[in-house]
C-alpha cells in the first residue's frame, strides 16, 4: 500500500487537543509543484 | 475546525496546523525480557526499533538528518483512513500486528493517503484479530522477538488457553504512557473467557454422551448376535 503523491509538508506541535481527522484534510490528487521521490513511500515502515 | 488544503498546482510547504493529525497504523506489540515493560515495534524497516507511547523518529539509514527527509524513507508512517489500515492488516505478514490510532506531530510530509512525521503519540489500541480469525482479546508470546524484547501476537479466548499471555489492559498498563484500549478489544477477553468456561463442560458432556451411545450400540449389536 502506497501513501500516494505528496500533498504538503509542515510542522505541528504535539498538543493534547483532539487531532485533525482525515475528513478535515482535502486531498488533491493532481499536480505537484515539488518533485516527489521516484518511488512513493510504502507503508508500513516505521 | 482546521481545513487543510493543498495547492491544486502542487504540494504546499510550510503548513502550520494548530493540532496534530489523526493517523492509523499497524505495529507489533513487544514485551521486555523481564515482562515489566511493553512497547511497539515497526513491521518492516522499523522492525528493530522499539518505541513507546510518545516517540521521536530516527533514521535507520542516516543518523545525520532529521526525519522525515523528503528523499529518504524515514519517519513514522500512518494512514489517514481507518479502512486503509484495516486493509493493510489483512496481509499475511501483518496479521499479528496491532492496529493503533496515533496523533502524528512534529515535522511532517503529508501524502494523499497518509503521513510521514517526526513525532508520534499512540492514543488508542484498536481491534486486532487472532490467527484463527476471532477478535483478539489477549496478547500471547509470538515465539519471535528482538534482543531484550519478545514479540506478542493477538489471540482469542480459545487460542490463549495454555499460552503465556497478557490481556490488552495488562499490556497497556506496562506501556510508558497512557493509552486507551478500545472497548471491544478490552471487554471481549473476559467475555470470551466466560464463554469458554461455560462451553468446556458442555463439550466434555457431549463427548461422554457420544461415547455412551457408541457403547450402547456395541452392546446392542452383541446382544443381537
Amino acid at each position: 500500500m502506497r501513501l500516494g503523491r505528496e500533498q504538503a509538508s509542515g510542522y505541528v506541535e504535539d498538543i493534547a487537543a483532539d487531532p485533525i481527522a482525515a475528513e478535515e484534510i482535502t486531498v488533491h490528487a493532481e499536480g505537484r509543484a515539488v518533485p516527489v521521490p521516484a518511488t512513493e513511500p510504502v507503508v508500513p515502515v516505521g | 475546525m482546521v481545513r487543510l488544503l493543498s495547492w491544486s498546482s502542487g504540494a504546499a510547504r510550510g503548513e502550520r496546523p494548530d493540532r496534530p493529525f489523526t493517523g492509523y497504523k499497524l505495529a507489533n506489540a513487544v514485551l521486555s525480557a523481564d515482562g515489566e515493560r511493553a512497547g511497539f515495534a515497526g513491521l518492516t524497516l522499523g522492525a528493530t526499533q522499539v518505541y513507546g507511547v510518545t516517540a521521536e523518529a530516527c533514521c535507520v539509514w542516516n543518523s545525520h538528518h532529521a526525519p522525515p527527509r523528503r528523499w529518504c524513507g524515514c519517519g513514522f508512517y500512518c494512514l489517514h483512513a481507518l479502512g486503509d489500515a484495516l486493509a493493510l492488516g489483512c496481509a499475511t505478514e501483518n496479521r499479528g500486528a496491532l492496529l493503533l490510532e496515533v496523533a502524528a506531530a512534529g515535522r511532517y510530509i503529508r501524502y494523499e493517503r497518509g503521513l510521514r512525521c517526526s513525532r508520534q503519540r499512540v492514543r488508542l489500541i484498536k481491534e486486532s484479530r487472532c490467527g484463527c480469525g476471532l477478535p483478539g482479546s489477549a496478547l500471547a508470546d509470538a515465539g519471535s522477538g528482538l534482543i531484550g524484547w519478545r514479540h506478542l501476537v493477538p489471540v482469542c479466548g480459545r487460542c490463549v488457553v495454555g499460552r503465556s499471555a497478557l490481556t490488552m489492559r495488562e499490556f497497556a498498563a506496562r506501556l510508558d504512557g497512557q493509552v486507551r484500549v478500545e472497548q471491544a478489544a478490552a471487554g471481549s477477553a473476559s467475555a470470551q473467557a466466560g464463554t469458554d468456561a461455560e462451553e468446556s463442560p458442555l463439550a466434555v458432556l457431549s463427548a461422554e454422551i457420544a461415547l455412551l451411545h457408541a457403547r450402547l450400540d456395541d452392546l446392542q449389536s452383541r446382544l443381537d448376535r
